[in-house]
């Protein structure tokens, strides 16, 4: 925990002395109590009826709209009805808005080394967006429109396929996994709707990394290969989104996610 | 059809993990089900890191129906080389119809299964259907043989897959950790990038030096998948947590090390180890969205030691205090059983409302509903809670509103905690009502509608609870200084099923002028057994003054009167003070804390012996704990030794346990997440 400096005074050893907080104000032994009364506001408690229980003044602070009671009680004890089964509690009929109301959902797709988007929506309330890079092997995508970082995630697993250890091994291998290559990773990428619109797809860029050593850092504004280096391997781009080369039906998702 | 069965947060916020069920007829649904409960609810999520995080994940399970029960079959012809698929040929394929088309085959070679001809296709439209958010993918054949094959953050299972192993694979899918488990390779590579395999011998370098105690030998295991053999096996040492650097790992025997002798990654069955734990927290912390802001304390097991609930948002966790450590016991997400379904304007109000000797919940929610809850929970005969009794918009006798305020006070002295309940600000007059538990849940006994006995109720009131008349029973204080010409205090005695006015000081008590400002801390600074009261005023007078008034059941007397300072404290505007009893004498004393008046942060104590004070104090830091302007406090007894010595202290990201005997001292530091290592830390 980082120590702070701050110029006020230190509390000495043994406190001998008392500490003037206020010199406009009395000290207590100065005063009646006649002098204490906060002004004209208010009139004394025992100055109100007690069938009224409160002045004027006090009803007035007290009302919220019209007379708001709560439903007479007659004063004897009874036991609410304890339920066996309770239903759902019940939800505010209104989003609920956390970070933002909405942001969009990009889903992406490597294939053989080529990224692709293959589908775009517009998902309801907030997203997390990390300011550390924590990543000690795998892949990093990083989405940036001009040089504004949008988004980064890490990708921890990929390119392989693992069968589970056999629990009757026929030999020592099969304790293990049997691993093959796979070709193919999906992962989404989350944006505030703000950052992305059909016009200013073509200057959206996908880049993605593998990492090379380590890293464990908050990020700078610099991209992600500006910051790290040789720490990272650039081995996919998606240059640009082109919306009118994607199927039909991806057009109609960004149409309907960004419009 | 989908089913979010674990429902963390916005999918935004969480990472989503999508089940798929391929070969379930509408017939086998339930059995679907089940095994999804079975594996992945009760299995990966009931156990250590899955089952703390929980936060972090949203669950959906997809509910797809296949023509028939099921999955294909393929059988292939090993050609004696089970290791070796290159040389494989198919014996026999039968299709079934089903929603995914996985075929399965029982061969290890061969990941056990694999995809028919459409069923990336149909995998991909049913998690575009069903949960386009998807981030993690888990599908269950229904296929009773053994198989299971993951990889890219998918896994596909078979029912005869363990939960064990499905950790293992999350391992890999979700913090990116290698394999600990070793086969009859040597390797010869560079440096991994796992964070739990190393070819570095060199201690100062090692990437998990942190978690390594000096006394540990480095390294620790020499040999073929080696453990511990480097020296004698300290006493107490565990097998996954205690962590070293051992040859054999990533499905090597030699010329590479894992961290501990046997973890998740490389036996299935263990815990994560301390480095994979710690990579697993570090990458998803910010997915569950947890700190350390709401935290309440209370006995939930009745050993005598204050334990910890930490709320945050929709979720709660308890910690278990072992008198000088917290673990973690119980994690509920969402809702606990019953049901009481968590948010984030739940206020808890802890007590032993049932009399069995250890505390239970209440929680009030007044604002994320389209009504007001107030639930009680008890405990759940497993270290977690359950919901007793719920009471949805009123209970015969009090109609909830947003600005109800409960305070918890044995008011009958049956040994079963009660409540009051006041609302003075959403209704045309002020009610107080009192409500008794049955132990299995609450009635009201009493209610006042404007006034008390002897007292008009305000919007401004302030309440306060404590035994000043020594029977037994738990009275109410009341204290205004806001809405009236002079300021007032009541002291009213509870008679099981209402109050009496004993006394009211109008304006003055016995030595000390009351004003708008005084703070009041009911407490029993003499050990008689009637509640006493420490009143402090810093902001309307020139010097700040503390009152100690000592009750003899009826009135109030002033004992002590520090004016400016007291022995070993200057009092000071700012200073907030914590009823404790820092010595367990039976004397109520006090804790204090400073941080706007000085240059540095301070933390006192301020000990009483019946008829006045002495105090010490730490400056800037306690221990390791560096006293902020964010820090909570909250006196309790985490070491069960009772009276309340101790201190928990918390801010967003740190929580600390903090004791005062014989000094102020830190006992441990928490960062972002609560976890007890062998040896290091987190940071």
């Amino acid at each position: 925990m980082a120590k702070k400096i701050f110029n006020k005074l230190k509390m000495d050893g043994e406190a001998k002395k008392s500490i003037i907080i206020n010199p406009r104000l009395k000290l207590m032994g100065d005063v009646t109590s006649k002098s204490l009364k906060f002004g004209s506001k208010v009139g004394l408690m025992d100055e109100v009826k007690k069938t009224d229980g409160l002045t004027l003044t006090q009803s007035k602070n007290l009302k919220i709209g019209k007379s708001l009671h709560m439903n007479t009680f007659s004063g004897t004890s009874t036991a609410a009805k304890t339920l066996k089964k309770y239903p759902e509690q019940e939800v505010i009929k209104t989003p609920e808005v956390i970070d933002v109301p909405h942001h969009i959902q990009l889903r992406m797709k490597v294939r053989n080394g080529v990224v692709t988007i293959v589908g775009a929506r517009k998902v309801d309330g907030g997203f997390v967006k990390e300011t550390n890079l924590h990543l000690n092997e795998g892949l990093v995508y990083e989405v940036t429109k001009g040089t504004k970082r949008l988004q980064f995630g890490v990708i921890p697993d990929f390119g392989v396929r693992r069968s589970f250890p056999n629990p009757n091994p026929k030999n020592e291998a099969e304790k293990g996994h049997s691993i093959s290559v796979s070709h193919e990773i999906d992962f989404n990428v989350r944006v505030l709707p703000n950052d992305v619109s059909l016009a200013s797809l073509k200057s959206l860029k996908v880049d993605l990394y593998r990492t090379k050593s380590a890293i464990s850092s908050q990020l700078t504004n610099e991209t992600l290969d500006k910051q790290f280096d040789v720490k990272l391997r650039k081995m996919a781009s998606l240059q640009r989104i082109d919306i009118a080369k994607l199927p039909k039906t991806l057009q109609n998702s960004f149409q309907k996610a960004l419009n | 059809m989908v089913t979010q069965i674990l429902k963390s947060g916005p999918v935004g916020q969480k990472k989503n993990i999508a089940v798929l069920g391929d070969g379930f007829a509408e017939a086998d649904q339930t059995d679907y089900n089940n095994k999804v409960n079975e594996l992945l609810m009760d299995g990966v999520f009931g156990h250590d890191y899955f089952y703390e995080d929980k936060q972090a994940f949203n669950i959906f399970r997809v509910n797809l129906i296949s023509n028939v029960s099921g999955v294909s079959q393929r059988r292939y012809d090993e050609k004696g080389t089970p290791n070796d698929s290159s040389d494989d040929t198919i014996i026999s394929t039968t299709l079934k119809d089903t929603a995914l088309g996985y075929i399965f085959s029982g061969s290890w070679a061969h990941c056990w299964l694999e995809g028919g001809t459409n069923t990336s296709t149909l995998v991909q439209n049913a998690l575009n259907t069903w949960v386009p958010d998807y981030d993690l993918v888990l599908i269950i054949l229904n296929e009773s043989g053994f198989g299971g094959c993951g990889g890219g953050s998918f896994q596909i299972v078979t029912k005869a897959s363990s939960w064990a192993v499905m950790a293992h694979e999350f391992g890999h899918g979700s913090a990116g950790l290698a394999d600990e488990y070793c086969t009859n390779k040597t390797y010869s590579g560079g440096e991994p990038g796992s964070v739990n395999l190393t070819t570095n011998t060199n201690r100062s370098t090692l990437k998990w030096r942190k978690f390594v105690n000096p006394s540990t030998p480095i390294p620790t295991g020499v040999g073929a998948c080696s453990n511990h053999n480097q020296g004698t096996k300290p006493a107490g040492w565990t097998r996954d947590h205690n962590v070293g650097l051992f040859e054999g790992g990533g499905t090597n025997n030699m010329g590479i090390y894992r961290p501990v002798e046997n973890c998740r990654m490389k036996g299935n069955s263990p815990e994560f180890c301390p480095v994979c734990y710690t990579e697993f927290k570090t990458r998803m912390h910010p997915f569950t969205g947890r700190n350390f802001r709401n935290c309440y304390t209370g006995d939930f097991n009745g050993d005598g030691k204050d334990d910890l609930l930490v709320h945050n948002d929709n979720s709660i966790m308890i910690y278990r205090s072992n008198g000088s450590e917290l673990d973690v016991v119980f994690s509920a997400v969402e809702r606990v059983p019953g049901s009481w379904q968590f948010k984030p304007g739940d206020k808890f109000y802890i007590g032993d409302f049932n009399g069995d000797g250890k505390d239970e919940v209440v929680i009030y929610n007044s604002t994320n509903w389209n009504k007001e809850y107030l639930g009680y929970l008890v405990d759940d005969g497993n270290n977690g809670l359950k919901l007793r009794a719920r009471y949805d918009n009123s209970m015969p006798g009090w109609q909830f509103h947003r600005n109800d305020n409960f305070y918890v006070a044995d008011f009958d002295g049956n040994g079963k905690k009660d409540l009051f309940i006041f609302n003075g600000v959403d209704w045309s007059i002020p009610y107080l009502a009192m409500l008794k538990s049955t132990g299995t849940g609450f009635q009201i006994v009493k209610r006042y509608d404007k006034n008390l006995p002897g007292w008009n109720m305000t919007k401004k009131d302030q309440f306060f609870v404590g035994d000043f008349s020594g029977d037994g029973k738990e009275d109410l204080w009341v204290f205004n200084g806001d809405n009236w010409s002079i300021p007032y205090l009541g002291m009213l005695s509870s008679n099981n099923t209402s109050l009496t006015m004993r006394k009211r000081y109008d304006n003055v008590l016995p030595g000390w002028q009351m004003k708008k400002g005084d703070k009041y801390y009911v407490a029993d600074f003499n050990g008689d057994g009637k509640k006493d009261l420490y009143v402090f005023n810093g902001l309307n007078w020139s010097i700040a003054y503390l009152g100690m008034l000592k009750s003899d059941g009826t009135n109030l007397s002033m004992v002590k009167r520090y004016d400016g300072n007291a022995p070993g404290w200057q009092m000071r505007k700012n200073d907030k003070h914590y009823v404790s009893d820092i010595n367990n004498d039976g004397k109520e004393d006090l804790f204090v804390r400073n941080y706007p008046d000085w240059n540095r942060e301070y933390l006192g104590t301020m000990r009483s012996n019946g008829t006045s004070l002495s105090c010490g104090w730490k400056e800037d830091w306690v221990g390791e704990w560096n006293l902020g302007g964010i820090d909570e406090f909250i006196a309790c007894d985490f070491e069960g030794v009772g009276g309340k010595r101790d201190l928990i202290v918390h801010n967003t990201n740190w929580l600390g346990m903090i004791r005062a005997t014989p000094n102020l001292s830190l006992r441990k530091i928490y960062y972002k997440w609560i976890h007890n290592y062998k040896h290091g830390r987190n940071w």
